[in-house]
Protein backbone atom coordinates (compact mmCIF):
# COMPACT_ATOMS: atom_id res chain seq x y z
CA UNK A 1 0.00 0.00 0.00
CA UNK A 2 2.74 2.42 0.93
CA UNK A 3 4.49 1.54 -2.25
CA UNK A 4 1.43 2.42 -4.28
CA UNK A 5 1.02 5.74 -2.46
CA UNK A 6 4.64 6.68 -2.88
CA UNK A 7 4.51 5.67 -6.53
CA UNK A 8 1.44 7.83 -6.99
CA UNK A 9 3.11 10.74 -5.24
CA UNK A 10 6.16 10.33 -7.41
CA UNK A 11 3.96 10.28 -10.49
CA UNK A 12 2.18 13.44 -9.39
CA UNK A 13 5.51 15.10 -8.75
CA UNK A 14 6.81 14.16 -12.19
CA UNK A 15 3.62 15.30 -13.87
CA UNK A 16 3.73 18.59 -12.01
CA UNK A 17 7.25 19.29 -13.06
CA UNK A 18 6.22 18.61 -16.64
CA UNK A 19 3.37 21.07 -16.56
CA UNK A 20 5.07 23.85 -14.69
CA UNK A 21 5.66 26.87 -16.92
CA UNK A 22 9.05 27.77 -18.23
CA UNK A 23 9.44 30.60 -15.73
CA UNK A 24 8.28 31.18 -12.23
CA UNK A 25 5.70 33.80 -12.96
CA UNK A 26 4.61 35.24 -9.65
CA UNK A 27 0.92 34.88 -8.90
CA UNK A 28 -1.28 37.93 -9.24
CA UNK A 29 -2.06 39.24 -5.78
CA UNK A 30 -5.51 40.15 -4.53
CA UNK A 31 -5.30 43.69 -5.89
CA UNK A 32 -4.61 42.20 -9.33
CA UNK A 33 -3.97 45.56 -11.00
CA UNK A 34 -0.81 46.23 -9.03
CA UNK A 35 1.76 43.68 -8.10
CA UNK A 36 4.62 45.58 -6.56
CA UNK A 37 7.06 42.79 -5.87
CA UNK A 38 10.08 45.09 -5.98
CA UNK A 39 8.33 47.28 -3.40
CA UNK A 40 8.95 50.61 -5.08
CA UNK A 41 5.45 52.00 -5.45
CA UNK A 42 3.80 54.24 -2.91
CA UNK A 43 0.49 53.34 -1.34
CA UNK A 44 -1.27 56.27 -3.00
CA UNK A 45 -0.09 55.18 -6.43
CA UNK A 46 -1.29 51.65 -5.85
CA UNK A 47 -4.69 52.81 -4.65
CA UNK A 48 -4.94 55.18 -7.56
CA UNK A 49 -4.10 52.47 -10.10
CA UNK A 50 -6.62 50.08 -8.61
CA UNK A 51 -9.45 52.62 -8.44
CA UNK A 52 -8.89 53.86 -11.99
CA UNK A 53 -8.74 50.29 -13.24
CA UNK A 54 -11.97 49.35 -11.50
CA UNK A 55 -13.75 52.08 -13.43
CA UNK A 56 -11.98 51.30 -16.68
CA UNK A 57 -12.83 47.61 -16.49
CA UNK A 58 -16.44 48.28 -15.64
CA UNK A 59 -16.83 50.64 -18.56
CA UNK A 60 -14.72 49.05 -21.27
CA UNK A 61 -13.41 45.68 -20.15
CA UNK A 62 -9.86 46.97 -20.55
CA UNK A 63 -7.27 46.43 -17.84
CA UNK A 64 -3.91 48.09 -17.31
CA UNK A 65 -1.80 46.04 -14.94
CA UNK A 66 1.40 47.24 -13.31
CA UNK A 67 3.97 44.71 -12.15
CA UNK A 68 7.36 45.44 -10.69
CA UNK A 69 9.85 42.69 -10.05
CA UNK A 70 13.27 42.71 -8.53
CA UNK A 71 14.88 40.62 -11.23
CA UNK A 72 14.01 38.51 -14.25
CA UNK A 73 16.37 35.85 -13.01
CA UNK A 74 17.97 35.50 -16.40
CA UNK A 75 14.68 35.08 -18.22
CA UNK A 76 13.96 36.78 -21.51
CA UNK A 77 12.05 40.00 -20.83
CA UNK A 78 9.71 39.64 -23.79
CA UNK A 79 8.88 36.00 -23.15
CA UNK A 80 8.41 36.65 -19.46
CA UNK A 81 6.03 39.52 -20.12
CA UNK A 82 3.98 37.55 -22.65
CA UNK A 83 3.70 34.59 -20.34
CA UNK A 84 2.70 36.80 -17.44
CA UNK A 85 0.13 38.59 -19.58
CA UNK A 86 -1.43 35.29 -20.57
CA UNK A 87 -1.38 33.67 -17.18
CA UNK A 88 -3.02 36.74 -15.62
CA UNK A 89 -5.46 37.03 -18.49
CA UNK A 90 -5.26 40.79 -18.71
CA UNK A 91 -8.11 42.50 -20.50
CA UNK A 92 -11.41 41.02 -21.53
CA UNK A 93 -11.42 37.76 -23.44
CA UNK A 94 -13.42 38.96 -26.41
CA UNK A 95 -11.61 42.24 -26.90
CA UNK A 96 -8.17 41.25 -25.64
CA UNK A 97 -7.73 44.82 -24.51
CA UNK A 98 -5.20 44.54 -21.72
CA UNK A 99 -1.92 46.27 -21.08
CA UNK A 100 0.89 45.01 -18.91
CA UNK A 101 3.58 47.38 -17.75
CA UNK A 102 6.41 45.33 -16.35
CA UNK A 103 9.49 46.78 -14.70
CA UNK A 104 12.45 44.73 -13.63
CA UNK A 105 14.59 46.70 -11.25
CA UNK A 106 17.89 44.87 -11.36
CA UNK A 107 17.80 44.40 -15.10
CA UNK A 108 16.89 48.06 -15.56
CA UNK A 109 14.40 46.92 -18.13
CA UNK A 110 10.85 47.84 -18.80
CA UNK A 111 8.28 46.36 -21.12
CA UNK A 112 4.87 47.45 -22.16
CA UNK A 113 2.91 44.48 -23.44
CA UNK A 114 -0.21 45.40 -25.37
CA UNK A 115 -3.15 43.10 -25.98
CA UNK A 116 -4.26 42.67 -29.55
CA UNK A 117 -7.42 44.69 -29.03
CA UNK A 118 -5.51 47.81 -28.04
CA UNK A 119 -2.76 47.58 -30.62
CA UNK A 120 -4.69 49.91 -32.86
CA UNK A 121 -4.41 52.72 -30.31
CA UNK A 122 -1.11 51.86 -28.73
CA UNK A 123 1.00 50.33 -31.43
CA UNK A 124 4.58 49.27 -30.84
CA UNK A 125 5.96 52.63 -31.83
CA UNK A 126 3.64 54.45 -29.49
CA UNK A 127 4.31 52.14 -26.59
CA UNK A 128 8.00 52.79 -27.12
CA UNK A 129 7.39 56.49 -27.20
CA UNK A 130 5.32 56.43 -24.05
CA UNK A 131 8.24 54.80 -22.32
CA UNK A 132 10.74 57.24 -23.81
CA UNK A 133 8.71 60.34 -23.08
CA UNK A 134 6.92 59.53 -19.86
CA UNK A 135 8.80 56.86 -17.99
CA UNK A 136 12.48 56.45 -18.78
CA UNK A 137 13.40 60.03 -17.77
CA UNK A 138 12.03 59.31 -14.28
CA UNK A 139 13.64 55.90 -14.14
CA UNK A 140 17.03 57.39 -14.95
CA UNK A 141 16.70 59.43 -11.76
CA UNK A 142 15.55 56.43 -9.81
CA UNK A 143 12.05 57.85 -9.45
CA UNK A 144 10.31 54.55 -9.98
CA UNK A 145 7.01 55.47 -8.43
CA UNK A 146 6.56 58.64 -10.48
CA UNK A 147 7.71 56.92 -13.65
CA UNK A 148 5.30 54.03 -13.32
CA UNK A 149 2.41 56.31 -12.45
CA UNK A 150 3.18 58.65 -15.30
CA UNK A 151 3.42 55.79 -17.77
CA UNK A 152 0.16 54.38 -16.43
CA UNK A 153 -1.47 57.77 -16.92
CA UNK A 154 -0.17 57.97 -20.47
CA UNK A 155 -1.57 54.53 -21.31
CA UNK A 156 -4.84 55.43 -19.63
CA UNK A 157 -5.08 58.65 -21.58
CA UNK A 158 -4.72 56.72 -24.83
CA UNK A 159 -7.10 53.93 -24.00
CA UNK A 160 -9.84 55.99 -22.38
CA UNK A 161 -9.67 58.31 -25.36
CA UNK A 162 -10.10 55.28 -27.61
CA UNK A 163 -13.22 54.16 -25.82
CA UNK A 164 -14.51 57.66 -25.27
CA UNK A 165 -14.81 57.26 -21.51
CA UNK A 166 -13.56 59.24 -18.56
CA UNK A 167 -12.24 57.12 -15.75
CA UNK A 168 -10.83 59.97 -13.74
CA UNK A 169 -7.16 59.37 -14.47
CA UNK A 170 -4.84 62.32 -14.22
CA UNK A 171 -3.08 63.75 -17.24
CA UNK A 172 0.44 62.44 -17.78
CA UNK A 173 3.41 64.76 -17.57
CA UNK A 174 5.46 65.07 -20.70
CA UNK A 175 9.10 65.05 -19.75
CA UNK A 176 10.84 65.16 -23.06
CA UNK A 177 12.13 68.69 -23.52
CA UNK A 178 10.01 70.16 -26.25
CA UNK A 179 11.15 73.07 -28.40
CA UNK A 180 10.39 76.22 -26.48
CA UNK A 181 8.10 78.15 -28.79
CA UNK A 182 5.56 75.36 -28.94
CA UNK A 183 4.56 76.01 -25.36
CA UNK A 184 3.35 79.47 -26.35
CA UNK A 185 0.75 78.23 -28.80
CA UNK A 186 -2.34 77.70 -26.68
CA UNK A 187 -3.96 75.09 -28.88
CA UNK A 188 -0.79 73.22 -29.60
CA UNK A 189 -1.77 70.23 -27.54
CA UNK A 190 -4.99 69.48 -29.29
CA UNK A 191 -4.67 69.18 -33.02
CA UNK A 192 -8.41 68.61 -33.29
CA UNK A 193 -9.01 72.08 -31.94
CA UNK A 194 -6.56 73.48 -34.46
CA UNK A 195 -8.33 71.65 -37.22
CA UNK A 196 -11.69 72.97 -36.08
CA UNK A 197 -10.37 76.53 -35.95
CA UNK A 198 -8.83 76.16 -39.39
CA UNK A 199 -12.13 74.88 -40.69
CA UNK A 200 -13.97 77.74 -39.08
CA UNK A 201 -11.64 80.19 -40.78
CA UNK A 202 -12.05 78.28 -44.00
CA UNK A 203 -15.78 78.51 -43.65
CA UNK A 204 -15.75 82.27 -43.19
CA UNK A 205 -13.18 82.82 -45.93
CA UNK A 206 -15.14 80.58 -48.24
CA UNK A 207 -18.38 82.43 -47.56
CA UNK A 208 -16.82 85.85 -48.06
CA UNK A 209 -15.07 84.78 -51.22
CA UNK A 210 -18.22 83.19 -52.48
CA UNK A 211 -20.09 86.47 -51.96
CA UNK A 212 -17.33 88.63 -53.42
CA UNK A 213 -16.49 86.59 -56.49
CA UNK A 214 -19.54 84.77 -57.69
CA UNK A 215 -17.59 83.21 -60.54
CA UNK A 216 -17.19 79.49 -60.61
CA UNK A 217 -13.79 79.34 -62.28
CA UNK A 218 -12.13 81.97 -60.12
CA UNK A 219 -13.56 80.10 -57.20
CA UNK A 220 -12.05 76.85 -58.37
CA UNK A 221 -8.64 78.43 -58.85
CA UNK A 222 -8.65 80.11 -55.47
CA UNK A 223 -9.79 76.86 -53.96
CA UNK A 224 -6.79 75.18 -55.42
CA UNK A 225 -4.42 77.82 -54.15
CA UNK A 226 -5.79 78.69 -50.74
CA UNK A 227 -5.50 75.24 -49.20
CA UNK A 228 -1.84 75.08 -50.06
CA UNK A 229 -1.27 78.55 -48.67
CA UNK A 230 -3.12 77.60 -45.52
CA UNK A 231 -1.23 74.36 -45.38
CA UNK A 232 2.17 76.02 -45.47
CA UNK A 233 1.15 78.74 -43.06
CA UNK A 234 -0.08 76.22 -40.55
CA UNK A 235 2.88 73.98 -41.07
CA UNK A 236 5.21 76.88 -40.37
CA UNK A 237 3.46 77.81 -37.15
CA UNK A 238 2.47 74.38 -35.96
CA UNK A 239 5.01 71.80 -37.07
CA UNK A 240 3.61 69.38 -34.55
CA UNK A 241 0.20 69.35 -36.12
CA UNK A 242 -1.09 66.13 -37.45
CA UNK A 243 -0.73 65.88 -41.22
CA UNK A 244 -4.15 64.34 -41.50
CA UNK A 245 -5.64 67.33 -39.74
CA UNK A 246 -3.87 69.64 -42.17
CA UNK A 247 -5.33 67.91 -45.16
CA UNK A 248 -8.72 67.81 -43.56
CA UNK A 249 -8.66 71.54 -42.92
CA UNK A 250 -7.56 72.07 -46.52
CA UNK A 251 -10.50 70.04 -47.55
CA UNK A 252 -12.70 72.02 -45.21
CA UNK A 253 -11.69 75.30 -46.79
CA UNK A 254 -12.40 73.89 -50.20
CA UNK A 255 -15.74 72.50 -49.17
CA UNK A 256 -16.90 75.66 -47.53
CA UNK A 257 -15.85 77.73 -50.47
CA UNK A 258 -18.15 75.66 -52.60
CA UNK A 259 -20.94 76.06 -50.12
CA UNK A 260 -20.43 79.82 -50.12
CA UNK A 261 -20.31 79.82 -53.88
CA UNK A 262 -23.42 77.73 -54.12
CA UNK A 263 -25.32 79.99 -51.72
CA UNK A 264 -24.50 83.16 -53.60
CA UNK A 265 -24.76 82.09 -57.19
CA UNK A 266 -27.34 79.38 -57.27
CA UNK A 267 -29.18 80.59 -54.18
CA UNK A 268 -29.53 77.02 -53.19
CA UNK A 269 -31.38 77.05 -49.93
CA UNK A 270 -28.85 75.18 -47.93
CA UNK A 271 -27.27 76.74 -44.92
CA UNK A 272 -23.54 76.24 -44.79
CA UNK A 273 -23.35 75.31 -41.16
CA UNK A 274 -25.77 72.53 -41.79
CA UNK A 275 -23.16 70.18 -43.13
CA UNK A 276 -22.23 69.06 -39.69
CA UNK A 277 -18.55 68.39 -39.51
CA UNK A 278 -18.17 65.24 -37.61
CA UNK A 279 -15.19 63.87 -39.40
CA UNK A 280 -12.82 66.13 -37.52
CA UNK A 281 -12.55 63.51 -34.85
CA UNK A 282 -9.71 62.17 -37.01
CA UNK A 283 -9.03 58.49 -37.04
CA UNK A 284 -10.63 57.56 -33.74
CA UNK A 285 -13.83 55.87 -34.65
CA UNK A 286 -14.10 53.02 -32.21
CA UNK A 287 -16.64 53.87 -29.59
CA UNK A 288 -18.00 51.16 -27.44
CA UNK A 289 -20.10 53.16 -25.08
CA UNK A 290 -22.26 50.95 -22.97
CA UNK A 291 -20.44 47.70 -22.89
CA UNK A 292 -21.95 44.57 -21.52
CA UNK A 293 -19.30 44.29 -18.86
CA UNK A 294 -20.87 44.26 -15.50
CA UNK A 295 -18.53 45.49 -12.86
CA UNK A 296 -17.08 42.94 -10.57
CA UNK A 297 -17.82 45.48 -7.88
CA UNK A 298 -16.46 44.13 -4.69
CA UNK A 299 -12.88 44.96 -4.03
CA UNK A 300 -11.54 41.53 -3.32
CA UNK A 301 -12.63 39.73 -6.46
CA UNK A 302 -10.52 41.40 -9.09
CA UNK A 303 -9.10 39.16 -11.72
CA UNK A 304 -8.18 39.04 -15.36
CA UNK A 305 -10.80 38.91 -18.01
CA UNK A 306 -8.96 36.28 -20.02
CA UNK A 307 -7.08 38.49 -22.46
CA UNK A 308 -4.30 36.89 -24.46
CA UNK A 309 -1.37 38.78 -25.76
CA UNK A 310 0.21 38.03 -29.08
CA UNK A 311 3.47 39.59 -27.99
CA UNK A 312 2.79 43.16 -29.05
CA UNK A 313 4.40 46.11 -27.37
CA UNK A 314 7.94 47.28 -26.91
CA UNK A 315 10.77 47.05 -24.43
CA UNK A 316 13.34 49.46 -23.12
CA UNK A 317 16.63 49.01 -21.37
CA UNK A 318 17.76 52.14 -19.64
CA UNK B 1 -31.01 -14.76 -26.15
CA UNK B 2 -31.27 -13.76 -29.77
CA UNK B 3 -32.21 -10.27 -28.70
CA UNK B 4 -29.02 -10.03 -26.62
CA UNK B 5 -26.85 -11.01 -29.58
CA UNK B 6 -28.57 -8.45 -31.74
CA UNK B 7 -27.94 -5.70 -29.20
CA UNK B 8 -24.32 -6.71 -28.91
CA UNK B 9 -23.87 -6.61 -32.69
CA UNK B 10 -25.53 -3.22 -32.90
CA UNK B 11 -23.34 -1.94 -30.08
CA UNK B 12 -20.19 -3.16 -31.80
CA UNK B 13 -21.23 -1.64 -35.12
CA UNK B 14 -22.00 1.68 -33.40
CA UNK B 15 -18.61 1.65 -31.71
CA UNK B 16 -16.87 0.72 -34.94
CA UNK B 17 -18.47 3.69 -36.62
CA UNK B 18 -18.17 6.09 -33.70
CA UNK B 19 -14.45 5.65 -33.15
CA UNK B 20 -13.31 6.57 -36.67
CA UNK B 21 -15.82 9.41 -36.88
CA UNK B 22 -14.79 11.03 -33.63
CA UNK B 23 -11.12 10.45 -34.36
CA UNK B 24 -11.50 11.93 -37.79
CA UNK B 25 -13.34 14.96 -36.48
CA UNK B 26 -10.79 15.42 -33.75
CA UNK B 27 -7.97 15.33 -36.27
CA UNK B 28 -9.75 17.78 -38.54
CA UNK B 29 -10.23 20.34 -35.81
CA UNK B 30 -6.69 19.88 -34.60
CA UNK B 31 -5.43 20.38 -38.12
CA UNK B 32 -7.49 23.54 -38.35
CA UNK B 33 -5.79 24.79 -35.21
CA UNK B 34 -2.42 24.08 -36.76
CA UNK B 35 -3.38 25.97 -39.90
CA UNK B 36 -4.68 28.99 -38.07
CA UNK B 37 -1.59 29.10 -35.86
CA UNK B 38 0.55 28.96 -38.95
CA UNK B 39 -1.33 31.74 -40.67
CA UNK B 40 -0.70 33.77 -37.52
CA UNK B 41 3.02 33.39 -38.11
CA UNK B 42 2.59 34.21 -41.76
CA UNK B 43 0.71 37.40 -40.99
CA UNK B 44 3.49 38.59 -38.72
CA UNK B 45 6.17 37.59 -41.22
CA UNK B 46 4.32 39.53 -43.87
CA UNK B 47 4.25 42.54 -41.61
CA UNK B 48 7.94 42.21 -41.00
CA UNK B 49 8.60 42.02 -44.73
CA UNK B 50 6.44 45.10 -45.22
CA UNK B 51 8.39 47.10 -42.68
CA UNK B 52 11.77 46.45 -44.26
CA UNK B 53 11.36 48.77 -47.28
CA UNK B 54 10.36 51.58 -44.91
CA UNK B 55 13.43 50.94 -42.84
CA UNK B 56 15.69 50.87 -45.89
CA UNK B 57 14.23 54.11 -47.20
CA UNK B 58 14.55 55.90 -43.91
CA UNK B 59 18.19 54.97 -43.40
CA UNK B 60 19.38 55.45 -46.98
CA UNK B 61 19.96 59.14 -46.51
CA UNK B 62 22.10 58.55 -43.45
CA UNK B 63 24.12 55.61 -44.68
CA UNK B 64 25.35 56.18 -48.20
CA UNK B 65 28.46 54.13 -47.57
CA UNK B 66 26.75 51.08 -46.13
CA UNK B 67 25.20 49.83 -49.33
CA UNK B 68 26.41 46.32 -48.74
CA UNK B 69 24.63 45.87 -45.45
CA UNK B 70 21.46 47.50 -46.72
CA UNK B 71 21.47 45.26 -49.78
CA UNK B 72 21.89 42.20 -47.58
CA UNK B 73 18.73 43.18 -45.71
CA UNK B 74 16.81 43.68 -48.94
CA UNK B 75 18.01 40.33 -50.26
CA UNK B 76 17.09 38.53 -47.05
CA UNK B 77 13.66 40.09 -47.26
CA UNK B 78 13.22 38.88 -50.84
CA UNK B 79 14.08 35.36 -49.76
CA UNK B 80 11.60 35.51 -46.93
CA UNK B 81 8.82 36.71 -49.20
CA UNK B 82 9.51 33.89 -51.68
CA UNK B 83 10.00 31.13 -49.13
CA UNK B 84 7.62 28.15 -49.03
CA UNK B 85 6.94 25.73 -46.23
CA UNK B 86 7.66 26.03 -42.55
CA UNK B 87 11.29 24.99 -42.66
CA UNK B 88 12.36 27.20 -45.54
CA UNK B 89 10.40 30.15 -44.18
CA UNK B 90 11.90 29.74 -40.74
CA UNK B 91 15.38 29.70 -42.23
CA UNK B 92 14.69 32.76 -44.36
CA UNK B 93 13.30 34.54 -41.33
CA UNK B 94 16.39 33.65 -39.38
CA UNK B 95 18.60 34.98 -42.17
CA UNK B 96 16.70 38.26 -42.09
CA UNK B 97 17.13 38.45 -38.33
CA UNK B 98 20.84 37.95 -38.83
CA UNK B 99 21.05 40.67 -41.47
CA UNK B 100 19.14 43.07 -39.23
CA UNK B 101 21.32 42.42 -36.23
CA UNK B 102 24.40 43.13 -38.35
CA UNK B 103 22.70 46.31 -39.40
CA UNK B 104 21.97 47.25 -35.79
CA UNK B 105 25.65 47.04 -34.99
CA UNK B 106 26.41 49.51 -37.77
CA UNK B 107 23.65 51.84 -36.59
CA UNK B 108 25.68 52.50 -33.46
CA UNK B 109 28.01 54.61 -35.62
CA UNK B 110 25.22 56.93 -36.67
CA UNK B 111 24.00 58.89 -33.66
CA UNK B 112 21.86 61.18 -35.81
CA UNK B 113 20.01 58.20 -37.19
CA UNK B 114 19.63 56.65 -33.78
CA UNK B 115 18.00 59.80 -32.47
CA UNK B 116 15.65 60.11 -35.44
CA UNK B 117 12.08 59.85 -34.24
CA UNK B 118 10.91 58.06 -37.37
CA UNK B 119 13.72 55.55 -37.11
CA UNK B 120 12.98 54.86 -33.46
CA UNK B 121 9.37 54.18 -34.35
CA UNK B 122 10.34 51.84 -37.15
CA UNK B 123 12.73 49.99 -34.89
CA UNK B 124 9.99 49.64 -32.30
CA UNK B 125 7.60 48.28 -34.91
CA UNK B 126 10.22 45.85 -36.11
CA UNK B 127 11.17 44.69 -32.65
CA UNK B 128 7.50 44.29 -31.79
CA UNK B 129 6.89 42.28 -34.93
CA UNK B 130 9.89 40.10 -34.23
CA UNK B 131 8.57 39.42 -30.78
CA UNK B 132 5.15 38.62 -32.16
CA UNK B 133 6.76 36.19 -34.57
CA UNK B 134 8.51 34.54 -31.64
CA UNK B 135 5.23 34.23 -29.74
CA UNK B 136 3.30 32.99 -32.78
CA UNK B 137 6.06 30.50 -33.51
CA UNK B 138 5.96 29.13 -30.00
CA UNK B 139 2.17 28.84 -30.10
CA UNK B 140 2.29 27.14 -33.49
CA UNK B 141 4.94 24.63 -32.46
CA UNK B 142 2.95 23.69 -29.38
CA UNK B 143 -0.19 23.11 -31.42
CA UNK B 144 1.75 21.26 -34.11
CA UNK B 145 3.22 19.04 -31.44
CA UNK B 146 -0.18 18.11 -30.06
CA UNK B 147 -1.48 17.47 -33.60
CA UNK B 148 1.52 15.35 -34.51
CA UNK B 149 1.06 13.41 -31.30
CA UNK B 150 -2.58 12.82 -32.14
CA UNK B 151 -1.91 11.35 -35.58
CA UNK B 152 0.81 9.10 -34.20
CA UNK B 153 -1.11 7.77 -31.23
CA UNK B 154 -3.76 5.08 -31.23
CA UNK B 155 -6.41 5.41 -32.57
CA UNK B 156 -5.36 8.33 -34.74
CA UNK B 157 -2.50 6.44 -36.30
CA UNK B 158 -4.90 3.98 -37.95
CA UNK B 159 -6.78 6.73 -39.72
CA UNK B 160 -4.18 9.41 -40.31
CA UNK B 161 -2.64 7.87 -43.38
CA UNK B 162 -6.01 6.61 -44.57
CA UNK B 163 -7.45 10.13 -44.62
CA UNK B 164 -4.24 11.82 -45.61
CA UNK B 165 -3.31 13.60 -42.40
CA UNK B 166 0.36 14.46 -42.77
CA UNK B 167 2.45 15.46 -39.80
CA UNK B 168 2.89 19.22 -39.37
CA UNK B 169 6.30 20.68 -39.94
CA UNK B 170 7.70 22.59 -36.99
CA UNK B 171 8.57 26.22 -37.48
CA UNK B 172 12.13 26.02 -36.43
CA UNK B 173 15.36 27.51 -37.57
CA UNK B 174 18.31 27.48 -35.24
CA UNK B 175 17.86 28.23 -31.56
CA UNK B 176 19.16 31.77 -31.95
CA UNK B 177 16.20 32.86 -34.02
CA UNK B 178 14.70 34.15 -30.83
CA UNK B 179 17.63 36.47 -30.21
CA UNK B 180 15.67 39.51 -31.29
CA UNK B 181 18.04 42.29 -32.19
CA UNK B 182 17.42 44.64 -29.32
CA UNK B 183 17.17 48.34 -29.82
CA UNK B 184 19.35 50.00 -27.28
CA UNK B 185 18.58 53.60 -26.43
CA UNK B 186 20.68 53.83 -23.33
CA UNK B 187 22.26 56.85 -24.93
CA UNK B 188 25.68 56.08 -23.53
Amino acid sequence: MRLIISAALLLIFVMNSLFVSAYDIPEADSLFYVNDLADILSEETEEYIVSVNDKLYAMTGAQVVIVTIQSLGGADLEEYATEMFRSYGIGSREKDNGVLILLSLDDRACRMEIGYGLEGVINDAKSGRIQDDYMIPYFRDGKWDEGMKNGFDAVLAESSNEYGVDVGSSAPTVLKTLPQEKEDVPWNKDSNTVGMIAMGIGFVVGLIMGFLIPSFWIGIISCLISPFAGHYLMKAYMPEMDLLMLYMSDFGILLFYFIGWAITTKTVDKSGSDSSYDSSSSSRSYHSGSSSHSSSGSSSSRSGGGGRSGGGGSSRRF
Amino acid sequence: MKKGVLIAIIAIVVILIAIPVSTYNGMVSEQENVNSAYSNIEAQLQRRADLIPNLVNSVKGYMQHEEKIINSITEAREKLVNAHGAKETADANEALTQALSNFNVIVENYPDLKANENFIQLQDELAGTENRIAVARKDYNEIAKSYNGMIRRIPGVFFASMFGFDPAEYFEASESSHAVPGVDFSGN
